[in-house]
């Protein structure tokens, strides 16, 4: 397994907001994270990323626990974010937003590779490069914040709600880049609120609830779970 | 009152103007990155121009020379002043950390005034450097002055393009727009704020060494200063270039005319009165930034 997280438990100031959170992904997988709002997914792949420091349980990656005092340390081993409601550099160009996404030490050196990847993938932006990020539509930021997330090569792909307040048709669009994305090779844990769309994305998945895991399984067979259904489903 | 008064009164006002702006971006660069707001950032100025002026004085070195040995240390100073002192406070409740950072700036700024007069005197000083001057019709200008004003272009568009190109540059503008975004994308907070805080004090040093060159320093003028520096971030926009270039040659015209027309009693004031005039008239402030 590529990642493992065991009894992961997170807390937020005086707060628990992870209890018991297991799950597993292996290499080249895409795992999905569901659940209600504030079931603690974003919490998860905040402390994957660094951003939270773990208060119980592991994570163990690439056969070594994974002790992330910052982002950057997670970044240095190949572990990158995608942040709810994207967090651009809102001032910036849409290319100065990518080139902030390699400034580790490792993509700094391949910069233009990045940029090519980039427009390859989401042709729309390469007109817009030098519009600064904020004027950019929802859809085509949430490219951006893509786009950046890549220019730091990842190999562990966290993307946390990438379709809030993306227009339908382009959701399409993005599922199809984050797919292409895949196939080259990047694992990647996907939270996302509306899980039958989520589902159709991932292979396996873990259902969180009030900060623990209660349910796991294939894409497939969670959605003919009719149990499943009926308790998760109708949250949405 | 002739017409030539009114425009010597506004070459130095500019050119005041241009330092105060250099001063105002040292701070703005400063809290925009560790959004801590530094009482003493005037007060290097004030130190930096005295030390100047006593080196001048007593070993005759060239004002850049000067400026080659003291902005490196106060680079250095300014560096250490953060990781020491005020990066501690940062584990702190947000409310602690920000009184700590208060009691931490204005207690810098008190002592290095009190210890900067006690070794050096109270009294004002300057460099006076002997230079030819130019007529333009009834105007005198000196090659000092110009050498200012050409520095503090130069400077300013040194700045810009530091903070346009490098990755630096990229990497202050990115903390200070997003920070957690920042931190995603590899950028460790602690050496860019560390890194920050002494070039936002070197900005000041460099400023201080012009200042001292044409305008009178004294160790304790630093307050006034910064209050100066903030009126320029909140009127001119925190990290705005332009901006804060062109609020800061308002100020310092406008300090020139009130002290010429009403007396110079009354320079300090206008900044205070220009301040709550634009809040008053633009409460919720004005972006020159290019739509």
């Amino acid at each position: 397994m590529m990642l493992e997280v065991s009894h992961l438990a997170v807390d937020h100031g005086k707060l628990r907001a992870l209890w018991d959170v297991s799950f597993s992904v292996g290499e080249g997988q895409r795992v999905g994270l569901v659940g209600a709002n504030g079931a603690g997914k974003s919490t998860t792949l905040g402390a994957i990323a660094g951003l939270y420091p773990i208060a119980g349980g592991a994570i163990v990656y690439d056969g070594a626990p994974l002790d992330s005092r910052s982002p950057p340390d997670a970044l240095s081993r190949g572990i990158v974010l995608v942040p709810e409601g994207r967090r651009l550099f809102g001032e910036m160009t849409v290319r100065e937003n990518l080139r902030m996404g390699a400034y580790g030490a490792r993509a700094r050196a391949a910069l233009n590779e990045g940029y090519d990847r980039v427009f390859t993938l989401f042709p729309v932006l390469r007109d817009k490069q030098a519009q600064p990020a904020r004027e950019l539509s929802g859809g085509q930021q949430q490219m951006v914040a893509i786009g950046r997330a890549l220019m730091a090569r990842p190999r562990l792909l966290l993307l946390d709600e990438p379709f809030i307040g993306v227009a339908p048709i382009l959701v399409d669009d993005i599922m199809t880049a984050l797919a292409a994305i895949a196939d080259g090779g990047v694992t990647m844990i996907l939270v996302d609120q509306n899980i039958r769309r989520a589902l159709r994305f991932v292979e396996r998945a873990s259902v969180i609830h009030n900060g623990r895991t209660v349910l796991a399984g294939d894409s497939a067979a969670l959605l003919a779970d009719e149990n499943f259904a009926t308790t998760f489903m109708g949250l949405d | 009152m002739s017409v030539d008064v009114v425009l010597q009164v506004v070459v130095g006002g500019v050119l005041l103007g241009g330092l105060y702006a250099l001063v105002a971006f040292g701070l703005s660069l400063i809290y925009g990155v560790v959004r801590i707001l530094n009482f003493a950032h005037g007060t290097i100025l004030a130190v930096v121009g005295v030390m100047a002026s006593v080196m001048f004085a007593s070993w005759q070195l060239s004002p850049v020379l000067i400026a080659l040995i003291l902005v490196p240390g106060v680079f250095v100073i300014g560096a250490l002043f953060y990781r020491g002192l005020l990066r501690p406070l940062e584990r702190r409740s947000p409310l602690e950390a920000t009184i700590g950072t208060v009691l931490v700036t204005v207690g810098a700024l008190l002592i290095l005034s009190d210890v900067t007069a006690v070794l050096a005197g109270p009294m004002q000083r300057n460099i006076l450097l002997r230079a030819p001057v130019i007529e333009v019709g009834d105007i005198i200008i000196s090659i000092t002055q110009l050498a200012i004003l050409a520095a503090i272009v130069v400077l300013t568009l040194a700045i810009h393009v530091i903070l346009k190109t490098t990755w630096f540059g990229l990497a202050v503008r990115a903390v200070t727009q997003e920070p957690v975004a920042a931190e995603l994308c590899g950028a460790r907070s602690l050496g860019i704020k560390t890194l920050t805080f002494g070039v936002g004090s070197a900005t000041v040093a460099m400023a201080a060494v012009l200042y001292v060159l044409t305008f009178p320093v004294d160790p304790y003028m630093g307050f006034g200063l910064t209050v100066k520096a903030f009126t320029i971030i909140v009127v001119g926009g925190i990290g705005n270039l332009p901006g804060a270039l062109i609020v800061g040659v308002l100020l310092g015209v406008a300090e020139g005319l009130v002290g010429l027309f009403w007396g110079p009693e009354w320079s300090p004031a206008i900044s205070v009165v220009l301040l709550l005039l634009i809040l008053v008239a633009f409460p919720a402030g004005f972006r020159w930034r290019r739509a």
